[in-house]
């Protein structure tokens, strides 16, 4: 029942997101129009599975730093994203792909250095040490950013911001392939994950006694869910609260298991940025909104209720 | 404009009064803002024939290779008015000379 209904509403936000747009195709030319096929279409796929990766990103790092809070844009990778692409630009590097590219390495570079501070206690991943390092490192880059755009003199930094706010105007048949190729191998990692992180929630110890290989589940998870964010952020910019709120409604409706949890915060992850990219499309027509400013309106209520839901319950 | 993410420049904007002293028509002069991002298709169905771009070099934006940008008629037909930034950029003595060349770009 639940999974048919979520499949509903998966399937209601993409024709919706194929259906409204600021242009008006009528109803009769749908899927014969140049708008819905090159435009909309990869627009909404690559929303679909965007926002889908964020969700399950986020569902594996809650589980991973056994922390609520846990985002996938908390441990260093959207400031690792945005220096890579103001870097870009202010070298004013050339090709389609100089700015997804960039943002893509910068976030691997952000990766690296917050997994090896994560390291710094010993052979251990400490979860701890890695939120710290994560909010450390985004904060340095963000720092260096910030020196670059007032430093710099090329016009087109103001415009990084928007980038850095998400949007999928980059969206194209090219970034939903690239995408559809990529992800499903961390989301493998991550859902064959499922079983000893459902057993991390009792803690790292108990979860050793009852036969998990600890240490490597964490590595996997940690590196899996930023190589996932990582693309994510490369092709849609970063888009906040998708990896915060899905997984905690996801495990409200599937509880704790991550087998269903982490297909429930895919799907769920989809749906939520293909619905928020139509009205980011749609509300200010003919003008357009950064996605991640209708991701923070529409999840940030929501947040509050689930706060208010938890400390009643 | 700028491409990623698509910004357009609208009514009241410097730019946008250059062209209308050389006798071009914004597409977007409806928008009450000087710079506006909007949605691509947005583009495509306003359908401008010609697209603006400060730029100092002498080649078409890189975007105009990217598929999705192949659906904008001006994109498919390269109708780009490359406009260099020290000349176009900023308000000045040199508008006039400014308006000027735009009619000779326009006129082609």
């Amino acid at each position: 029942m639940r999974w048919t209904l979520l499949a509903i509403v998966a399937a209601l936000a993409l024709v919706l997101s194929v259906v409204l747009g600021p242009a008006a195709v009528p109803l009769g030319e749908l899927l014969r129009s140049d708008i819905v096929w090159n435009l909309r279409a990869p627009r909404a796929l690559l929303a679909f599975l965007v926002g889908g990766s964020l969700g399950v990103a986020g569902a594996g790092l809650q589980a991973l730093v056994r922390n609520p809070l846990a985002d996938p844009f908390l441990l260093g990778l959207s400031g690792g994203a945005g220096l890579g692409a103001v870097v870009a630009i202010a070298l004013h590097l050339a090709g389609p792909w100089a700015l997804p590219i960039a943002a893509f390495v910068g976030a691997l570079a952000a990766l690296g250095l917050v997994y090896r501070l994560g390291l710094i206690g010993g052979a251990s991943l400490d979860p701890r040490i890695l939120l710290l390092g994560g909010v450390a490192i985004g904060a340095f880059a963000a720092a260096i950013t910030t020196a670059i755009v007032s430093l710099a003199d090329a016009a087109e930094l103001r415009n990084v911001f928007l980038w850095l706010w998400g949007g999928l105007s980059g969206a194209s048949w090219d970034s939903v392939l690239l995408v559809a190729l990529y992800a499903p191998i961390p989301l493998a990692v991550l859902l064959a994950a499922s079983r000893p992180l459902d057993l991390l929630a009792l803690g790292e110890e108990s979860a050793g006694y009852l036969g998990a290989d600890v240490e490597a589940v964490k590595r996997r998870v940690y590196l899996a869910a930023s190589l996932l964010t990582a693309a994510a952020v490369a092709v849609s910019g970063v888009i906040g609260f998708v990896g915060l709120v899905v997984p905690h409604i996801s495990r409200l409706v599937w509880g704790h298991r991550h087998r269903s949890l982490l297909p429930a915060a895919f799907i769920g992850g989809g749906a939520l940025l293909a619905f928020a990219d139509t009205l980011a499309r749609t509300v200010v027509a003919p003008r357009e909104l950064p996605v991640g400013v209708v991701t923070a309106l529409i999840g940030v209520p929501v947040f509050a209720l689930l706060l208010r839901r938890w400390t009643i319950a | 404009m700028w491409d990623n993410p698509p910004i357009i420049i609208g009514h009241g904007s410097y730019l946008d009064q250059l062209a209308a002293q050389a006798g071009a028509r914004n597409v977007f002069g409806d928008i009450a803002a000087p710079s506006a991002q909007v949605s691509l298709e947005t583009i495509v169905a306003r359908d401008p024939q010609w697209i603006a771009v400060l730029s100092d070099s002498a080649v078409p934006p890189g975007f105009a290779k990217r598929r999705e940008w192949r659906a904008v008629r001006a994109v498919r037909e390269g109708h780009f008015l490359l406009l260099p930034g020290s000349l176009f950029g900023r308000p000045g003595p040199r508008s006039g000379t400014a308006i000027q060349q735009l009619r000779t770009l326009l006129a082609r």
